[in-house]
Order: C-alpha cells, then structure tokens, then sequence
C-alpha cells in the first residue's frame, strides 16, 4: 500500500474519531426535564404512551398482567430521573423490571415508536425527543431479552 | 437482463404500499448502494438490506441512476437480509459510453457492464443500539461482461472477489440535537472504476487496502443529509483514476420506499475529465 494512501486512511481515522466524540457530547442546559415540560409535561406523555402502547400489537402482549396506575406513576419518577428532575424513582431496576418479560428487539423498537408518537402529539420537538431518546437506548440491552 | 432487472426494481419500488414491513426504526435501512448493498450512493453502508430484526428477514430492490457530462450508469439492485445477520444481494450495472464512444470510435452499442454478487455479514453490534455501533464484513463477486473492451484498456482479468470491513453507528443526540450517523468502510480491492473497467492493470495488478467514509445528519427523522468519499485504486496506465464522492439527500417517508439524490463526482473516467452529475435512487422495502 502506498504510504500517502495509508496516511490518509489513518487521517480520515481521527477526523472520525473527532467527529464521533462531538456527537456524543452532553450539552445538558436547559434540564432536559424541563424541556419536556417539568412534571405536568411528562405525566401528560406518560398519559399519551400507555394510549399508544394499547394499540401497539406487537408491544400489548407485555403489558398483560402489568397494573397500568403503578406503571403510570414509576415510569413518570423513572423519566423525570434520567432527564434529570428532582424526583426518586421507587420502581425496580430496569434488568429486575424486564428479567422474565421476553422482550424481543421488534416490541423494543416498536415502544420507541410509541413514545415518539407520544412526544410528538404533545408538541416535544425533536432535538429535546433525541435527548430523551439517546439517555433509553443505551438500556437496550437490560430491556431486551430475546436475541 | 438489466431491462428486466429495471422494471422488476422500478415495480416493487414503486407499488408496495401495504406490504409487511420490518420493525426496524425508521431509516435504519439505509438506502441501496450502487453496487446492490444497504448503503449511501457510492458506498455500501455497514447496515444490512431492508427493516428486518433478530426474527425478520426483508428485501430491498433499487432502480438507480447516475449521468454525468460523458457517461450515463443505470444500475438495478435487489437485496435479501435474514434475521438482520446475513444480507444477500444482486446488481446489474450498466454504463453508457456517450463521450467516450468518439475518441475510441466504439460501436454504437459498446457499454461497460457487470453484475456485482453480494454477502454481507452483521459481526457485531447494532446500527442504533451497539454502543460502538455495528459492524458488517461484506465479500463481493464482480464479472464484467465486457471483459475485452476492459482488457483492451489494460485491465488483467474481468472477474474478481474483494472484501469490506463496514462500521457505522447513529448517533440519536448527535450536533443541535439532530441525529448523525457517521460509517468507515476499509475494501481491500483491484478493481478498475468500480469493476466497470475490470480488474487489476498494466500498473499495479495487486489488491490494497482502500477507505471509504460517509457522514449524514438527520435535520428531520425522516431526512438525511450527507456525504460519502470512496477511495479508489489507479491500475491503469492509459488513464488517471479518481476518488469518488458525492453530496446526498436522502428521503424516507414510511419504511416501504426511501429516495436518494444526489450530486456524484466521478473525476476523471476513462481519459475523460470532470466526470460528475446528478443521481437518483429509488428503493422499496419489502
């Protein structure tokens, strides 16, 4: 190989690795949780979600024998904590919450969806959604158990 | 062949609306290389073919096509990929010869033409969810069915394997909130414009390592904006061989059709300089 050429591809490399440590960077100002309209912002998407998630076939089955007013009131503390509002969560941990679920990858992208459609009809724009979005996806892993 | 691939391609891309399709997130398909692999334009991308997950499978099928000052390339494209771990893929490439055809007095009916046979193998991670992304390795199977007119150029062969390393990952909060998603690819390749010009030459006749990126951001959750650049080999002593790019916009308005165009810059092809022009792609997903 030619040395310009690997001079180069190593080049492009860091450019790469640059670009990618910029993207993941944490601006945090304003909170997001107050982007996502402090508490009656949130219970009002937690509200449209679970509408969502009734009439989402693949995500329902899951939510059989869940009791809807405790899942009401843990997943609003649980969103309130991780776009960093002054709540505590009470719930279980996400691993103990999903261990025996079988939640496979398809119903995991479909609850996104749903809890896009939610965002949207309450008006949450879609730079505040990603922030949101990018703080769950990395609980991929604890929620998916199907592979 | 490729008239029949064209109008199969431009059927499915154009008349599935209420098909099934995958549970994927929107515009994690990507779209459809030129070469008949999930990807940008002029790049395969390290995502596999269609919306399928871990249970799934899904096809794409891709009409393209590109003109630039001299040229004019149609490509048909059709890809499979099983339980979002394998994706097989088929491309019909043909390129017109308008400018080409005077200097060389060719045939009126002289093209350059190849068919790409492709595998796609998902290694590790996920496109979305990995945290450093996915990453695919791909092989792809090229014959030139004009084989002499590329030998004649000094090509050494019209059929030949190459390999891929692909790594491309979304982020979801990337710059201004947006989301960008960011794709390396290393090929280790001899091919001659892409294969249409055959493989090896009079110059070099070995494979190297070449690196090909592209970086898009989403300004909307359904619109892609972005760049792609592919290094290339320079085998051939009659004519000077360029990197490709292009700028794109990609469109994905449900999970059944997605539209690229773009502006590609070939460079110099064939002896004849400044080869760059507009593209359009269509893929369904089914």
């Amino acid at each position: 190989m030619h040395e310009i050429v690997r001079i180069r591809i190593v080049a492009l490399g860091i450019g790469f690795a640059l670009l990618a440590a910029c993207a993941g960077r944490d601006t945090g100002i304003p909170a997001l949780y107050d982007e996502l309209g402090g508490e009656p912002g949130v219970a009002a998407i937690v509200d449209a979600f679970i509408l969502e998630i009734a009439q989402d076939e693949l995500v329902r089955p899951h939510f059989r024998t869940i009791d809807i007013a405790g899942f009401r009131g843990r997943l609003e503390e649980f969103l309130c904590v991780v776009a960093d509002g002054e709540c505590k969560y009470s719930g279980r941990s996400m691993p103990e919450a999903h261990a025996t679920l079988g939640i496979e990858r398809a119903a995991f992208n479909s609850i996104v969806e749903d809890l896009i459609a939610a965002m949207d009809s309450n008006g949450i724009s879609y730079a505040t959604q990603n922030a949101l979005l990018a703080r769950l996806a990395v609980m991929e892993a604890d929620i998916v158990t199907v592979r | 062949m490729l008239r029949g691939l064209l109008a199969f391609c431009l059927f499915v891309s154009t008349g599935i609306t209420d098909c099934l399709a995958g549970s994927r997130l929107l515009a994690t398909s990507g779209a459809t290389s030129i070469e008949g692999s999930a990807g940008g334009g002029i790049i395969p991308w390290a995502m596999l073919a269609g919306y399928g997950d871990s249970d799934e499978w899904a096809c794409t099928a891709a009409p393209a096509y590109l003109r630039t000052s001299d040229y004019a390339l149609q490509t048909g494209a059709i890809a499979c990929s099983f339980r979002n771990r394998l994706e097989l893929s088929f491309a019909e490439q043909s390129l017109d010869l308008d400018g080409l055809r005077d200097v060389l007095s060719l045939p009126p009916e002289q093209q350059l033409r190849q068919r790409v046979i492709g595998l796609k193998l998902r290694l590790a991670g996920d496109i979305v969810y990995g945290k450093y992304g996915q990453l695919s390795l791909g092989v792809m199977h090229k014959s030139n069915y004009d084989a002499d007119l590329a030998s004649a150029a000094g090509a050494q062969r019209g059929d030949d394997m190459e390999a891929f390393l692909s790594g491309g990952k979304l982020f979801i909060d990337g710059p201004f909130g947006q989301m960008l998603y960011l794709n390396i690819n290393v090929r280790w390749t001899r091919a001659n414009q892409g294969g249409l010009l055959g493989f090896g030459g009079d110059q070099d006749d070995s494979r190297g390592l070449y690196a090909e990126v592209a970086a898009a951001v989403f300004p909307r959750r359904d619109l892609a904006l972005g760049v792609e650049y592919r290094q290339k080999p320079d085998n051939l002593g009659f004519a000077t061989e360029n990197d490709w790019r292009d700028v794109f916009i990609a469109w994905f308005p449900n999970k059944h059709v997605s539209v690229v165009a773009a502006w590609v810059d070939l460079g110099n092809v064939a002896s004849l300089g400044n080869q760059h022009g507009p593209y359009i792609s269509v893929t369904g997903s089914f």
